[in-house]
């Protein structure tokens, strides 16, 4: 018997006892199907030291501690994350290789060796490539929201200026996402609201609501376009917001709330869900970001309101029963709900100069 | 015939016929034979969780077997697992020398691949599916861990 056939000889012996069978049938009695991740985390609490330890090696060191903990939450929900993707390509791959296989050049290329094709895919980035997975360590994970988020408070990009953040989203490998500025001038500073919403990469669907500012130019009409220009929002000019998704994930004109980011002071507050799109062709009806902003006056809520029914949003007469594409205002408060307006048709007006 | 398998039935068709196989891919993972029963019950917990259904057993299977790595990874992740050879494994020529210690003992990538190449029956392409790398690289492992076994057991796969 050469060392091949003993080394199946041995693991063949190896089969899963009785006390490990009884285990896990234990285990599925208590455990309800179909739980989300946000019941996975609880579970793997004992485990989630082991992810504390290994995010404090791999994240750079100028995070800081608290960040880190976040990211333990963050790390778990990303590998779950990622063997989902994994999954999916599995499948893709495999019909990718059945086609191979049944065609005239992988017939021809089989190995004797790996009896089938070169037919490889890669083109997905096998679930989450590196930066997806470095963009979710650069997240926390709100396990009330059941989404990831940006840290608005201590996250790397807060020193960053518009093009940074277009490049950082930009890292995604699959960005279908409906864009929205609101521009105007308010007491010597030119400020640009946007709004984002759709998907990103491939395994993420959600929004973000960006507060920008640009002070070194007193911009004649409404704000500057040389995006360059503007930065993140000082703290001193952080907004109170809140805002919630819907998706109509089956298609069938049913939207259910999938995130919600409480109502505090962001420069940018975004939410991020698992999940896939029906439909990527903008507008992205499918998602609605229903958003409550606190600005600084009345008066500078009446500007951002003005930007918003310019753009195309009608105007409701209550907060509580907004209508897709409206905007209600309230003294300093301005509710919208945005579902399909899209005033930046041309994507060329949307990029950083 | 291919059939879908989701939720429970996806459990119920693993537990009957792959829990001898993840619990060899836990064995080849992991150092101790409770964390290799830990893995186990915890790849089946997480198949509870998963909502998304598969394609057919096969899918089922390789996504088993791809977390079952996944957690047995995690385990050893905190304290930097190494991939030397075992101070006590037994000399080739003793009587009670396995070739698993042995297999067990290369690095990770090459053990899986010889596993699942030579137990399993999968092909290079399926493992790289399943291994989320490529096939060439797959029979750079199978190449590599042939080699290494070969110097330290004086052979592997013997044609």
């Amino acid at each position: 018997m050469n060392n091949k056939d003993k080394y199946i000889a041995e693991v063949e012996a190896l089969k899963a006892g009785d006390d490990l069978k009884k285990a896990i049938l234990e285990k599925a009695d208590k455990k309800p199907q179909n739980n989300s991740y946000k019941k996975i985390i609880p579970l793997a609490a004992s485990f989630a030291v082991v992810i504390l330890a290994a995010v404090l090696v791999a994240v750079p060191a100028t995070r800081n501690r608290a960040a880190l903990k976040k990211d333990a939450a963050a790390v778990e929900y990303a590998y779950d994350v990622k063997d989902e993707a994994e999954g999916e390509l599995y499948e893709y791959n495999a019909a990718r290789n059945e086609e191979y296989d049944n065609s005239e050049s992988g017939a021809a290329g089989k190995s004797a060796e790996s009896g089938t094709g070169a037919w490889y895919v890669d083109m997905l980035g096998r679930g989450l490539n590196e930066m997806e997975q470095k963009a979710i360590l650069g997240y926390s994970y709100d396990s009330e929201g059941d989404c990831f988020y940006t840290d608005d408070k201590d996250c790397w990009q807060s020193g960053l200026g518009y093009n940074e953040i277009y490049d950082r989203a930009a890292g995604f490998s699959a960005l279908y996402i409906d864009k929205l500025r609101i521009r105007f001038d308010y007491e010597d500073v030119a400020w640009m609201i946007q709004l984002w919403k759709g998907q990103y990469g491939w395994v993420f669907v959600g929004g973000e609501i960006g507060v920008f500012t640009n002070d070194e130019l007193k911009t004649s009409g409404i704000g500057s376009m040389e995006m360059s220009k503007y930065k993140c929002a000082d703290k001193s000019d952080w907004l109170n917001m809140s805002m919630d998704i819907y998706w109509d994930k089956d298609n069938n004109g049913e939207f259910n709330k999938i995130l919600s980011r409480p109502y505090t002071k962001y420069w940018w507050c975004t939410g991020f869900k698992y999940g896939t799109l029906n439909r990527f062709a903008s507008p992205i009806a499918e998602l609605i970001m229903q958003a409550r902003v606190t600005f600084k006056s009345s008066a500078m809520a009446n500007l951002f309101t003005t930007g918003m029914q310019r753009t195309g949003f009608r105007s409701s007469s209550s907060a509580h029963e907004l209508k897709d594409d409206s905007v209600y205002q309230n003294g300093s408060d301005v509710y919208f709900r945005w579902r399909s307006v899209r005033p930046f048709g041309d994507e060329s007006s949307d990029n950083p100069q | 015939m291919k059939k879908k398998l989701s939720g429970r039935d996806a459990f119920d068709f693993a537990y009957s016929n792959y829990t001898d196989t993840l619990y060899r891919v836990a064995v080849h993972n992991t150092r101790e034979q409770s964390d290799a029963e830990d893995a186990v019950q915890e790849v089946f917990v997480k198949l509870l969780e998963k909502t998304r259904s598969f394609k057919d057993e096969e899918h089922l299977k390789a996504w088993l077997i791809r977390v079952t790595i996944n957690i047995c990874h995690t385990y050893y992740r905190q304290s930097g697992k190494t991939e030397e050879l075992p101070e006590n494994l037994p000399a080739p020529d003793m009587p009670d020398f396995s070739v698993l210690d042995y297999v067990k003992a290369l690095p990770e990538n090459y053990r899986n691949a010889i596993y699942l190449h030579y137990f399993e029956g999968y092909t290079a392409q399926e493992i790289a599916d399943i291994l989320s790398s490529n096939q060439n690289t797959v029979l750079s492992w199978l190449k590599r861990g042939r080699e290494l076994l070969k110097e330290r057991i004086g052979g592997f796969d013997d044609e």
